[in-house]
């Protein structure tokens, strides 16, 4: 696939954004010409576009949920990108701010909002000032006529990443996961019905507009983000289903430094089980990486030499999901600090093998008893590894640390 | 120190533009958080009374959120991400490297209340381009070599602007 012509990252390596005029707008003019708003929401079902942040819900689907008729609306859009191992929406706002802002406008029609919030993370000062300026673009060429979109810029929370967790901090709440139902489709924003989206889902909306549904369906473009041990590691966007782990790793990233053999890769950052070396064939698209016992998600690979501590890795993401817990649901709060502390005495060589064990009875006790996804996710870095890699963690208690020494490349 | 009367202003406008005036709350921490570099409790208040919201609203925001800050810093503030993708690029090397230059621990700010060194465990999307650390918010990434060298000079700089 090497002759792929990428269709959101086609400006790839700019370190400026596409223009208003350069970017041209074709879609939404073509959408407030000719197209009704139902018409829209068919032809982005028919595409078959699904969720790029995670979830992997039907994007069309999703906008065909909200009630009809008048009654404040909203769309949010979903670019507080923080999962470790993921900066693909970074890329896509700094470069294509008016394809996002013209994905967010079509939404907006197909479902009958008028106001939109661009929930952007606040480390992302760059991003957000592309945005902000595209914006003010947009603005001043009358494309914004009647919809109000607005940047919010997030203050360093992963969880503002989790859809009602985000809606709380738009409201000036902290932000924590609300239970659910009711889905924010039926009460999200203000208590309105609203849609969520990820950024690079919104960016695949204008093609499907000016290309069309048969089109967009041979192609269904997906960014990959690739880092850890590559060569090269970077965005690389190709069709979805279209290649392997192993090409990604070897044609995209250039493979693994010093020839050196690949350990594990983690699928969707911090919050996928670890793939081992045999599932390299594995194709990249949602139900293979499914099947092969892990989850595509946000797409976001990491990879991991095979000097690299498996023990390490874990606390090291352990440590993430301690911190970034929200603290609302006990399980998730108190039994991700334990998994951490448990980690950690593994790693320098004091745990013992009932510690191994009880990584996992830890695990069981947060996994399907919190209210969010992140909750969830938090024990795939212990439950995952422990399982593949056993003797690892047996080796680290019988030895009294690590037999692989350091782990840096 | 009291917010200047443009930081109030701007507080203002804010509240007007959200369909609640609560949703203003974040951006009036971090427009006060800019100017004081710190959020007191006595600038909190004065936030919340601005917002109109309770005292303890403005303060579960504040500690919440990681980037504003209501403990003292220096001047310059240095956050290297040690989460996988950049631990398995030497972040936890460049740390250390870091740490012994100024002659702090991670955690610490120099003497002079120049330099805060944080070890953060966040990502902040930059794992293609690792090792990173953010300086007063702003990118620092492929940290190896003459890039090192260069952020220490900045480190060292008598005076760093910070970026809005």
């Amino acid at each position: 696939m090497d002759d792929y012509q990428p269709i959101l990252l086609a400006h790839a390596g700019r370190t400026t954004p596409v223009s208003l005029e350069e970017h041209g707008y074709a879609a939404w003019k073509k959408v407030r010409a000719e197209m009704s708003p139902d018409q829209v929401i068919d032809q982005v079902k028919n595409a078959g576009l699904s969720g790029r942040g995670g979830a992997g819900f039907p994007t069309g689907m999703k906008w065909g949920l909200i009630p009809k008729g008048d009654g404040p609306k909203y769309l949010c859009v979903n670019a507080d990108e923080s999962e470790p191992g993921t900066f693909k929406d970074r890329e896509l706002m700094e470069i294509e701010p008016h394809m996002l802002i013209e994905g967010v406008l079509i939404a907006c029609y197909a479902f009958g909002a008028k106001d939109a919030f661009i929930y952007i993370r606040g480390e992302y000062r760059v991003a957000a000032d592309c945005l902000e300026s595209a914006l003010a673009e947009a603005r001043q060429a009358g494309l914004l006529e009647g919809y109000q979109l607005r940047v919010f810029r997030g203050a360093g929370a992963y969880i503002c990443g989790e859809e009602m967790a985000l809606m709380e901090s738009l409201e000036g709440r902290r932000p924590m996961p609300r239970s659910k139902p009711p889905f924010p489709t039926v009460a999200g924003l203000y208590g309105a019905p609203t849609v969520i989206n990820n950024a690079e889902t919104l960016c695949n909306v204008p093609p499907i507009i000016t290309r069309g549904a048969d089109w967009y369906k041979t192609v269904n473009p997906k960014i990959f983000c690739l880092s850890g041990h590559v060569i090269r590691p970077g965005n690389y966007e190709r069709p979805l289903g279209s290649l392997t782990i192993r090409q990604l790793i070897e044609e995209c990233g250039q493979g693994v430094p010093g020839g050196r053999a690949v350990k594990g890769v983690l699928p969707a950052g911090a919050s996928a089980p670890i793939l081992t070396a045999d599932k390299l064939d594995t194709k990249l698209d949602y139900a293979s990486v499914a099947a092969a016992g892990s989850m595509l998600g946000s797409a976001s690979f990491i990879v991991l030499d095979d000097h690299t501590c498996i023990v390490r890795a874990a606390a090291r993401m352990e440590e993430f999901f301690r911190r970034e817990s929200c603290g609302k649901c006990t399980p998730c709060r108190e039994g991700t600090m334990w998994l951490h502390k448990i980690l950690l005495r593994l790693e320098a060589g004091t745990g013992t093998e009932e510690d191994v064990d009880m990584l996992l009875s830890l695990s069981d006790q947060i996994s399907g008893k919190v209210l969010c996804a992140l909750g969830n996710f938090a024990v795939s870095p212990v439950v995952a590894t422990v399982t593949q890699f056993r003797d690892e963690y047996l080796a680290h208690v019988k030895g009294h640390g690590c037999p692989l020494g350091s782990w840096a490349a | 120190m009291a917010l200047s009367p443009e930081i109030e202003a701007r507080i203002a406008a804010e509240v007007g533009k959200y369909p609640t005036a609560r949703s203003a709350l974040l951006p009036a921490l971090k427009l006060a958080e800019h100017e004081q570099h710190l959020l007191t409790p006595e600038t909190l208040a004065r936030v919340a009374e601005l917002v109109g919201v309770s005292h303890a609203a403005a303060n579960e925001l504040a500690t919440f959120y990681s980037m504003l800050a209501t403990e003292r810093h220096g001047r310059k503030v240095v956050e290297v991400c040690v989460q996988l993708p950049c631990a398995l690029q030497g972040a936890d090397e460049l740390l250390q490297r870091l740490a012994e230059e100024l002659g702090i621990a991670p955690g610490e700010t120099t003497a002079d209340g120049e330099v805060t060194l944080q070890r953060t465990h966040e990502c902040f999307g930059s794992c293609h381009r690792a090792p990173m650390c953010l300086l007063n918010h702003e990118y620092r990434e492929n940290l190896r070599g003459e890039a090192v060298e260069r952020l220490l000079a900045e480190l060292r700089a008598p005076a760093l602007a910070r970026s809005a």
